[in-house]
């Protein structure tokens, strides 16, 4: 691969929830400041008598590429159920970028196409780049509620805890295809069913045995992440630019 | 007179998604009169995804809110609870539940509610094991232009 111009890597940004004690990513949309990144970033969603409740964060920060820290104000419509069932968010913040990014619709995705992400994975304060490929593109349950289905794009492209909210972006025309999200589930179904085997009736392990089949499980990856379409954003009534 | 209906299954087939409304099996549910009449609730699959439509009234028969392809538009007195496969209609000084949308196993969405008319009074509810509908227009299954079952 090319090398990447730092333009994009100028788009993302990290985002700090110090009430919710969440970090994530996210990167710029347009020239006035508005950023997009994932709805549960900047959320607390809590499960309260089989309904879901959510509460966005009122302090969220923005950490830019030249390290200087901003408040964000949330744009997209808090009033709605559809950021959150999307996993959407479209904050501003009271800067003018240098560089924003253009998007590409789920149409317009070809699978095989070279793609990057960018974020803030784990501890990293600075962002890390990911490569893979559009491995599939699919419908999929919300991971919120499944009553409603995603075009989500299927990636080999690494996307670890901290990379939500980052941007999935072509290499050929380096434009955003996807907000990166999360891993594919089957990895938290292997999770589920080791759990729930280990809870069973007369099912007993030594300290030993347990640390290694949870250090397996956690390292077990079948490679494959999801990446949200961007055109679920672009329904929000906050995309006016 | 009330039509009851157990273990029907219109224009379903095997593995697709489909509405379960008490124990019956539909591609297609419509009570009412679409965008035309008092109230409606219309629940079809677009694109293999459930998209439930409608337009509620309290018992009172006053517009409660109408909801477009699963997103409340607007509301008088209703509060939507999201769940993790589904939504809750309930009313906001009662507490009563309008309406429920559930996704359960095999993509089957389960509808269980109460409809009003402009009357106040109850056009159809989910009751025990049956779904019973005092009155129509309603249509149950729909396959391009044929229809399933239609109640005038």
């Amino acid at each position: 691969m090319k090398n990447l111009s730092d333009d994009l890597i100028q788009c993302t940004v990290r985002i700090l929830c110090g009430d919710l004690s969440k970090t994530g990513s996210g990167f710029f949309i347009s020239p006035e400041g508005h950023i997009v990144t994932n709805c549960h970033v900047v959320t607390d969603v809590k499960i309260v008598n089989g309904a879901i409740q959510y509460d966005y964060s009122s302090n969220i920060m923005i950490q830019l590429g030249n390290q200087e820290v901003v408040k964000a104000t949330i744009e997209s419509d808090t009033n709605s159920d559809r950021p959150i069932i999307c996993d959407y968010a479209i904050l501003r913040i009271n800067h003018a970028p240098s560089y924003w990014l253009d998007t590409k619709s789920f149409d317009e995705i070809c699978v095989g196409e070279e793609v990057i992400s960018i974020g803030f994975p784990h501890d990293f304060t600075m962002p890390v780049v990911t490569n893979g490929i559009v491995s599939q593109k699919a419908k999929y349950p919300s991971h919120v509620n499944s009553l409603h289905s995603l075009n989500t794009i299927i990636t080999n492209t690494r996307i670890s805890h901290g990379n939500s909210g980052g941007p999935l972006i072509t290499v050929a025309d380096k434009r955003v295809v996807g907000i990166c999200t999360l891993n594919h589930e089957l990895q938290d179904a292997i999770f589920q069913r080791l759990y729930q085997y280990l809870k069973m009736p007369g099912v007993q392990l030594d300290r030993v045995q347990f640390d290694l089949l949870e250090s397996v499980v956690k390292y077990t990856n079948i490679g494959l992440f999801h990446a949200i379409s961007i055109d679920h954003v672009r329904t929000d009534r906050a995309w006016s630019f | 007179m009330a039509v009851i209906m157990r273990g029907n299954y219109f224009f379903v087939q095997p593995g697709a998604k489909c509405y379960k409304i008490s124990s019956n099996f539909t591609n297609y549910f419509l009570l009412g009169i679409v965008n035309i009449g008092p109230y409606f609730l219309e629940a079809k699959i677009v694109e293999d995804e459930f998209a439930i439509s409608g337009k509620l009234l309290n018992p009172e028969g006053k517009l409660s809110c109408t909801v477009e392809n699963n997103f409340v538009t607007s509301t008088q007195n209703v509060t939507k609870e999201m769940t993790p496969s589904g939504y809750r209609l309930k009313e906001k000084d009662t507490g009563r539940m309008l309406l429920e949308m559930m996704v359960i196993e095999k993509g089957i969405c389960l509808i269980k509610g109460i409809i009003y008319n402009e009357n106040g009074n109850v056009v159809a509810e989910d009751k025990d094991q049956d779904f019973v509908i005092y009155s129509g227009p309603a249509i149950i299954g729909k396959s391009g232009n044929a229809i399933g079952l239609k109640i005038d």
